[in-house]
């Protein structure tokens, strides 16, 4: 069976890289991107199934990212991580399509479960 | 004025006593000889009219009760030669002219004193008009002075709000990395190993500085709320769903009796929230050694007022550390920096609201919150 992917967008490292590390332990294929405008070019060429959008980052920020995303496939689930409390730009990013909002530094249980729900490994 | 007053009034007094003499000297002398004359009268009467309507109207006077005591003598039974004689004609003609002097004069003494009253009048209004002017230039003056104040302190705010914002996500996401890298450690180790309780505790304190970070951000916000029209007992509710495992882990029984018909309040609701999520949390972690858990929540309408009151069960707060509660940076709690009550407070306060404590050693604590209703939806 197919493996699912994930993308992961967010501008520190760290985090793309510790998520990448953990969501591949539990079974997925995880691809991850610094800014909105590589993790669009990655979302145009690749299969994805479930995206992890930061919303403050260089060039191109979350919500935008969404936006073009949803002109793209709507249909892909989008889940959002930010540094920021309270953001009304990741509650606008809710309002308008995104499945539900992570505040950093998020239960990674929760998080793991919530991609589980919207990208489930056995579909 | 008072002595113009009292000389006026003693002239009236004057006046109605000669008015009175002259007519009894008058009629007198119509009936014999006594050499005496009308003349008495008319002064007396012209000197009152002047003193109660001015000099003008005071020597007018005269050429009207001059043909009034003619016709009365011509009816007391006189010639109208005698009448003519006794009004105007040589002996009296001295009387004649007296009466236009006093006539004048009682006349004057009114118009003065009118004058003086008008005057002292429009003083009185100028100096009542400054003193209204004088307050109201106070009255601006402190105005402008707390529009100052509260304006450098938006400012202050809007600033520290910037700053706190941007050292927030700055300080979170770095945080974020430390969470998740603990995790996949804690993943590659033994359960319950020494390795694993150390991760652990390093996870709890990513949650204690987010914290931290929470209520910063909170007291920051606090100058800028988003106020709309809210349910209370929803907040409450939503507060406690986010408190769901800590309360499930406390094994603490929360009791809620919520007034469904009180009035709503205006509220920033994502800030209310954290509110009582803070005194919810402080409250379930002072029961934590208790015997009896017990979360007591109730809300009800008092006095135009929404009031919620908090009740545990816990240890309760010692008489000195009472007065220190909700003061910056105070705590008894080992794990908080003391923040999250001041945080509150300030909230509370933002929503025109009050919050107060109560509390013994050992019998637990009693928060009381009380917010406006908001009227325009009651």
């Amino acid at each position: 069976m197919k493996k699912k992917t994930i993308l992961v967008v967010d501008d520190e490292a760290g985090i793309n890289e510790e998520l990448s590390n953990i969501f591949s332990r539990e079974g997925y294929q995880v691809l991850t991107a610094a800014d909105g405008e590589r993790a669009l070019e990655e979302f145009k060429k690749r299969e994805i199934d479930l995206v992890l959008l930061d919303i403050k980052m260089p060039k191109m920020d979350g919500v935008l990212v969404s936006h073009e995303m949803r002109e793209i496939r709507p249909n892909v689930p989008v889940i959002i991580i930010t540094g920021s409390l309270g953001n009304e730009e990741s509650d606008y990013a809710v309002k308008v399509g995104a499945k539900c909002t992570f505040h950093k530094p998020f239960d990674v249980e929760k998080l793991i479960a919530a991609v589980k729900k919207y990208a489930p490994l056995d579909a | 004025m008072d002595l113009i007053n009292s000389t006026k009034n003693t002239c009236k007094h004057v006046f109605v006593v000669l008015a009175i003499f002259g007519f009894v000297v008058g009629l007198a002398s119509t009936h014999g000889s006594l050499g005496l004359s009308m003349i008495p009268l008319l002064i007396a009467v012209v000197g009152l009219v002047g003193v109660f309507y001015g000099a003008r109207v005071g020597v007018a006077s005269v050429f009207i009760f001059v043909p009034i005591i003619f016709f009365l003598l011509v009816a007391l039974g006189h010639t109208q030669k005698e009448a003519f004689t006794d009004m105007i004609y040589a002996r009296n003609i001295f009387g004649f002219v007296t009466a236009v002097i006093i006539g004048w004069l009682a006349g004057r003494m009114h118009d003065v004193s009118a004058e003086m009253a008008k005057e002292i009048e429009v003083r009185k209004k100028s100096e009542e008009n400054l003193r209204i002017l004088n307050e109201r230039t106070k009255k601006m003056a402190r105005e402008l002075e707390e529009a100052h104040i509260k304006a450098v302190e938006a400012e202050k705010f809007a600033t520290l709000g910037k700053m706190t914002a941007s050292l927030a996500h700055e300080i979170r996401n770095p945080l974020g990395v430390i969470r998740l890298a603990a995790y996949s450690l804690r993943k590659k180790i033994e359960l319950n190993s020494e390795s694993e309780r150390h991760l652990l505790n390093i996870d709890s304190k990513i949650t204690d500085i987010d914290a931290i970070i929470k209520d910063l951000l909170a007291l920051s916000r606090a100058s800028e709320l988003v106020l709309v029209e809210s349910d209370i007992n929803e907040l409450v509710k939503e507060s406690l769903k986010s408190l769901g495992a800590q309360i499930k882990k406390a094994k603490v029984t929360v009791v809620q009796s919520l007034d469904s018909k009180k009035g709503t309040v205006l509220a920033d609701q994502s800030l209310l929230a954290e509110v009582f999520e803070n005194i919810f949390s402080n409250a379930i972690e002072a029961m934590g050694k208790s015997k009896e858990k017990i979360l007591n929540i109730k809300t009800e309408d008092r006095n135009g007022r929404v009031i919620v009151g908090i009740k545990d069960t816990g240890a309760g707060i010692s008489k000195e550390n009472l007065k220190k509660v909700g003061t910056p940076f105070f705590s008894t709690n080992v794990k908080g920096v003391g923040l999250s009550l001041y945080v509150s407070r300030e909230v509370v306060k933002k929503h025109n609201g009050e919050i107060s404590v109560s509390s013994k050693d050992g019998e637990g604590t009693v928060f009381t919150l009380s917010f406006p209703i908001n009227l325009k939806t009651k």
